[in-house]
C-alpha cells in the first residue's frame, strides 16, 4: 500500500479464494475495488459505474468472461475499457480467443500475485 | 290288354285280318246278292201275275156278260193251279164276288172253289194296282168291256220266294266261311317263307354284334327281301371291317399304353380330381397300394410345395381343353418331395368338355437334385462373395466406425483434459497466490488474516487432492480398470454404518439426519465400497446444500415397471401403444416430435428403458433422429415403426444398432415378441421386478428445473456463485451415476426450489 489511488478495479471470479488473492493485490497497489462471482452481474455492475480495468474469469456462471468482454465492447463508453482475463485455460487459442473478443490483456492460472500486480499497475498506467 | 290276344307273329296276324275281312264281307255281299235274287223273283212274280191276271180279265168278260158262273170258275181252276198263287177272286164293279178259287195248304194241285157271298173292297180306281204284304201281296185287274164291269184279284204267296232266298244265304254263308279258312290257311302257308326269310335277317342282324362280316344266303323269292339281304349283307361286312379297324385300334393303344405305362408315371382322373387309374410306376414312386389311392382325391400326393393357386392355375388350363405341360413337385407316402415333369391332357366328350385328365409324368428328381446342386453352388458361391462382400463392408464400417469412436473419444479426451486442467488450476492458483502472499507479507499481516490465508491453502489443497481421486476414479471406471467386488451386502446396516460418519457434523449445523427402513431383507449385490461412495456423495452434498431441517436417507422396496417411450406423430398410434403397453404393466411416455423426444431422452432423471419411434416425422428425418439419440444414448435399445420405408432406409437404420422393426398396421403378437426380446435382453428391466430403492432427502436449496437434466454431468455444476463458493470437483454425481448405472440400477434426482431436492437410485435386490 504505497501509494493510493482513485482508479477502480472490478474484480470478476466466481472462486472466493481467487477473488480474495485478487483483492489482496489490487488492495496492495492502493486500488479501488469491486469484487463479483457472476458474469451477468460483472456486466450490470460494469455499466452502472464504468471501472479503470475490469479483471475477467472465464469460467463464470450466467455469462463466461469471453461474453463479458464482447458486451462490454460493444457498449459505447467502454470500448476502450482496460479488460484482463484470467483463464485456467493455458492453450494458445484461449489467448488467441480472449484477443478476439477485445481484451487488453491475459493471464493464465496458476498466476503470481506478484505477476498479477505489475499486470495491474501496467494497465492503469501507475 | 286288348292287344294282347292279338297273335304276335306277323303271318298269324295276317291270316287273322284275312279272316277276319273275309268273315265280315262275305255275309253283307251274300244277304246283298241275294236280296237281289229277291227282287228278280219278286219282279218277275209281280210280271207273270200281271199277266195272268190281265189273261183272267179278258177271258172272264165273256163269261161274266153271260152270266156263265161255272165257265169262269173253271177258268178260274185252271190258273189256280199256279204254283204260289193261293186266290183267284173275280168281282163285279161293285165288289160281288162272282167267282173264288182258293189254293189249299196241300199244295197248288188241290184246288177248290169258295163260295162266298160277302162283297170285297174294290180299289177305287179302274186301273191296275199291286198291295204288297209281308207273306203275299195283292194284284188287281179291272175288267173292261167297254165300259168297268168287274175286277180280278190275285193272291200271290211270297213264302216260297223267300225261302228260297233264305236258302240261299245260308249256303253262300256255308260256301263262303269254308272259303275263309281256306284262304287263311293258304295266306298262312303262302307267307311261311318269306316271313322265315325275314326271321332268318332279324336273326342275322342279332348275330352282326359278335359275328360280323357273316353273309346271308341271299333269297331271289321276293325282291324286298332279296334287297334287305343285300343291305344285311352289305351292312355285316362293313361292321366287320369297322370292327377290325377297332380292334386294331385297340391293339394300338393297348401297345401305347403299355409303352407308356413302362416309360412312364401314368394317372386318369375324373375332372373333380379323383383318382380313376394309377399305373404300377406310379405306386412304386408313391409307395402307395392301389386301393390307397384309386377313388381318392390326386390332392393326396400335393405337398406343400406348390401354392393353392399354382393348382388352380392346372387346372383352369386343362379344363379349357387344352393339355399342360409343366413340372410339379409330388410328395409321396412318406412326404418325400419328387420333382415331375408333368403332362396333363384332358379327354373331351362330344361337347368339348373335359371328362377325364390323364397325367403322364416322370420324375426328374435327381436331374433337379443336380440342377438344385449346382443352383445351391451357385447360391452359395454368390452368398459366398456376398459375405464376403458384406464383411469388407461390414469391416469398412467397424474401421470407419472406430476411427469415428476413436477421435471422438480423442475429442472427448482432449476435451476432459483441457477441463481437468482448468479444474486442477483453480485449486492450484488459490494455493499458490495466498502461499506466496504469505511468503511475501508474512510480517504485514496480522494474525487472524494470515490464518485465513493458511487455512484456504489447505482447504484448496485437500480439494484439489479430492479432485484428483475424482478424475482417476472416473478414469478408472471409464477405463473399465475399476474392480468390482460384487458381494451380497445389506444395505440397511451398509447405511447406518456410513449415516455414522456424518451425523457428528449434521449436528454441528444443526440438521437432523435420518433414516428410514420401511421393509427388511434388503440386500443387493453390489460393491459395498462404491454404494458407500455413492452414499457418502449424496449425504455430503445434502449437508452442503442444505442450510437447515433435515436429511433423511430412506430405504424400501419398490416394484420397478419398465418405461418405454413412444414417439409417433399419428396421435391413433400412439393411443394404441398407450393401451397396449400399459395392459401390459409397462410405463409408456409418448410424444408427438422428433424434438420433444430428444428432451426427454436428454432428460437424466427420467429413465427410458425402451424407444419405439416412427421413422417419418414432420419435424425431423428418423434416421437424422436415431443418429441424434446415439451420440448420448449409445446403449438405448430403439424399435423402429418401419411402415412405408424404402430398404435403403432401413439399411442405414441398421447402422445405428436398431434392435427391431415394427410394421404398420401393427399385431399385438409382434408387438409383444419384439418387447421380450428387447426387454428381456436387459435383465433389469424384465417385466415388473421388485427392486431395492434408496433416496436421499434433502430441504435444501433445490436445484432449478432447467439444471435438473444437467447435474450428472461431468464438472457441472449448478451455475450461480453460491454453489461455487461450497466447493466439490463436478465430478461427484457423474461417479455416483456410473457407479450405480454398473450395477444395473437408475439414480435420479427430483427437486423443488426453495424446498429441497431428492436424490434416489434403484438396484435390483438380491436373488
Amino acid at each position: 500500500m504505497n501509494t493510493h489511488s482513485n482508479k477502480t478495479i472490478l474484480i470478476c471470479d466466481d472462486e472466493p479464494n481467487i477473488r480474495e488473492s485478487i483483492r489482496y493485490a489490487a488492495v496492495k497497489e492502493g486500488y479501488q475495488y469491486k469484487m463479483v462471482g457472476d458474469g451477468l452481474v460483472a456486466y450490470e455492475t460494469a455499466c452502472a459505474d464504468i471501472p479503470d480495468l475490469i479483471v475477467l474469469d472465464v469460467g463464470m456462471p450466467n455469462l463466461t468472461g469471453y461474453e463479458v468482454c464482447k458486451k462490454l465492447r460493444q457498449h459505447p463508453e467502454m470500448e476502450q475499457t482496460k479488460v484482463l482475463i484470467l483463464t485456467a485455460f493455458g492453450q494458445t487459442e484461449d489467448k488467441i480467443k480472449a484477443f478476439n473478443v477485445g481484451a487488453t490483456d491475459f493471464m493464465t492460472k496458476p498466476f503470481s500475485p506478484r505477476e498479477l500486480r505489475a499486470k495491474l499497475n501496467e494497465l492503469l498506467d501507475k | 290288354m286288348w292287344y294282347r290276344i292279338f297273335p304276335r307273329r306277323l303271318d298269324r296276324q295276317v291270316a287273322l285280318v284275312c279272316f277276319g275281312i273275309m268273315i265280315f264281307t262275305i255275309p253283307l255281299y251274300v244277304v246283298h246278292e241275294a236280296q237281289e235274287e229277291l227282287s228278280f223273283i219278286f219282279d218277275t212274280a209281280k210280271r207273270e201275275t200281271k199277266v195272268i191276271a190281265n189273261n183272267i180279265a179278258i177271258n172272264s168278260i165273256e163269261h161274266i156278260i153271260t152270266r156263265n158262273y161255272s165257265s169262269l170258275e173253271n177258268l178260274l181252276l185252271q190258273i189256280a193251279g199256279f204254283p204260289d198263287i193261293i186266290e183267284i177272286q173275280v168281282a163285279n164293279e161293285f165288289g160281288k164276288i162272282l167267282s173264288d178259287v182258293v189254293t189249299t195248304k196241300k199244295g197248288s194241285e188241290d184246288v177248290q172253289p169258295r163260295y162266298s157271298l160277302i162283297n170285297i173292297k174294290v180299289p177305287e180306281k179302274n186301273s191296275y194296282k199291286l198291295i204288297e204284304y209281308d207273306e203275299y201281296m195283292d194284284i188287281w185287274a179291272p175288267i173292261e168291256a167297254g165300259k168297268h164291269i168287274g175286277w180280278v184279284k190275285i193272291k200271290y204267296s211270297l213264302l216260297s220266294a223267300k225261302n228260297h232266298r233264305n236258302e240261299k244265304i245260308k249256303n253262300y254263308l256255308f260256301d263262303g266261311t269254308i272259303l275263309s279258312v281256306f284262304i287263311s290257311l293258304f295266306l298262312l302257308l303262302a307267307m311261311r317263307h318269306p316271313l322265315r326269310m325275314i326271321k332268318n335277317a332279324v336273326d342275322f342282324s342279332a348275330r352282326l354284334d359278335n359275328k360280323s362280316g357273316e353273309q346271308l344266303p341271299v333269297s331271289h323269292q321276293s325282291i324286298e327281301i332279296e334287297k334287305l339281304f343285300i343291305a344285311l349283307n352289305k351292312t355285316s361286312l362293313s361292321l366287320a371291317a369297322q370292327e377290325a379297324m377297332i380292334k386294331k385300334d385297340i391293339k394300338d393303344l393297348e401297345t401305347q399304353k403299355h409303352a407308356l405305362d413302362e416309360h412312364s408315371i401314368v394317372m386318369i382322373t375324373d375332372t373333380d380330381g379323383n383318382i380313376k387309374y394309377a399305373n404300377d410306376k406310379l405306386l412304386e414312386m408313391t409307395h402307395y397300394k392301389p386301393e390307397e389311392l384309386l377313388g381318392k382325391n390326386s390332392s393326396i400326393l400335393r405337398g406343400r410345395y406348390h401354392t393353392n393357386k399354382f393348382y388352380q392355375d392346372v387346372k383352369e388350363a386343362v379344363s379349357t381343353g387344352e393339355s399342360w405341360h409343366g413340372e410339379i413337385v409330388c410328395e409321396d407316402k412318406y412326404k418325400n418331395r419328387h420333382w415331375m415333369q408333368t403332362t396333363i391332357v384332358p379327354f373331351l366328350d362330344e361337347n368339348g368338355c373335359p371328362y377325364e385328365y390323364v397325367t403322364i409324368q416322370s420324375d426328374i428328381s435327381a436331374q433337379k437334385e443336380t440342377e438344385g446342386l449346382l443352383e445351391v453352388n451357385n447360391t452359395s458361391l454368390e452368398l459366398l462373395t456376398k459375405e464376403l462382400e458384406d464383411k469388407v463392408e461390414s469391416r469398412t464400417y467397424e474401421l470407419r466406425k472406430a476411427n469415428e469412436e476413436l477421435s471422438e473419444l480423442n475429442n472427448i479426451k482432449s476435451e476432459f483434459v483441457s477441463i481437468v486442467s482448468h479444474e486442477l488450476r483453480t485449486p492450484l492458483t488459490s494455493i499458490k497466490s495466498f502461499a506466496e502472499i504469505l511468503e511475501d507479507d508474512f510480517d504485514e499481516l496480522d494474525s487472524d488474516t494470515r490464518n485465513k490465508y493458511l487455512s484456504i491453502i489447505n482447504s484448496e489443497s485437500v480439494r484439489l487432492g479430492n479432485l484428483i481421486n475424482d478424475v482417476l476414479d472416473l478414469q478408472k471406471i471409464d477405463a473399465g480398470k475399476t474392480t468390482w467386488n460384487i458381494e451380497a451386502v445389506d444395505l440397511k446396516k451398509l447405511s447406518a454404518t456410513t449415516i455414522e460418519l456424518f451425523s457428528r457434523s449434521y449436528m454441528d449445523k444443526g440438521l437432523s439426519l435420518n433414516l428410514k427402513v420401511s421393509d427388511d431383507d434388503l440386500v443387493a449385490d453390489v460393491d459395498s465400497d462404491k454404494i458407500k461412495q455413492v452414499l457418502t456423495n449424496l449425504l455430503s452434498n445434502a449437508y452442503k446444500f442444505t442450510e437447515q431441517g433435515s436429511v433423511t436417507l430412506e430405504l424400501k422396496r419398490v416394484v420397478q415397471k419398465p418405461t418405454v417411450l413412444v414417439v409417433d406423430d399419428d396421435e391413433t398410434c400412439l393411443v394404441y401403444f398407450e393401451m397396449f403397453l400399459q395392459g401390459k404393466g409397462i410405463n409408456v411416455l409418448s410424444c408427438d416430435g422428433a424434438k420433444k423426444a430428444i428432451k426427454i431422452l436428454k432428460n437424466k432423471n427420467t429413465h427410458i428403458d425402451l424407444l419405439i419411434t416412427d421413422i417419418v416425422m414432420p419435424d425431423m428425418d428418423g434416421v437424422e433422429l436415431i443418429k441424434h439419440i446415439r451420440q448420448f444414448a449409445k446403449k438405448l435399445p430403439i424399435v423402429a415403426i418401419s411402415s412405408n420405408s424404402n430398404a435403403s432406409v432401413l439399411k442405414s437404420l441398421l447402422d445405428y444398432n436398431i434392435s427391431s422393426f415394427l410394421d404398420k398396421p401393427f399385431q399385438a403378437e409382434m408387438i409383444s415378441k419384439t418387447l421380450n426380446k428387447v426387454l428381456g435382453d436387459t435383465k433389469h428391466m424384465s417385466g415388473n421386478q421388485q427392486m431395492l430403492q434408496i433416496s436421499v432427502q434433502d430441504s435444501g436449496i433445490g436445484i432449478p428445473e432447467n439444471e435438473l437434466s444437467n447435474v450428472f454431468d461431468r464438472f457441472h455444476q449448478v451455475d450461480n456463485s453460491e454453489t461455487r463458493e461450497k466447493g466439490g470437483s463436478g465430478l461427484g454425481l457423474a461417479i455416483c451415476k456410473d457407479i450405480i448405472e454398473h450395477h444395473k440400477g437408475t439414480l435420479w434426482v427430483t427437486s423443488v426450489v426453495g424446498k429441497g431436492s431428492r436424490f434416489t437410485f434403484n438396484l435390483p435386490l438380491h436373488n
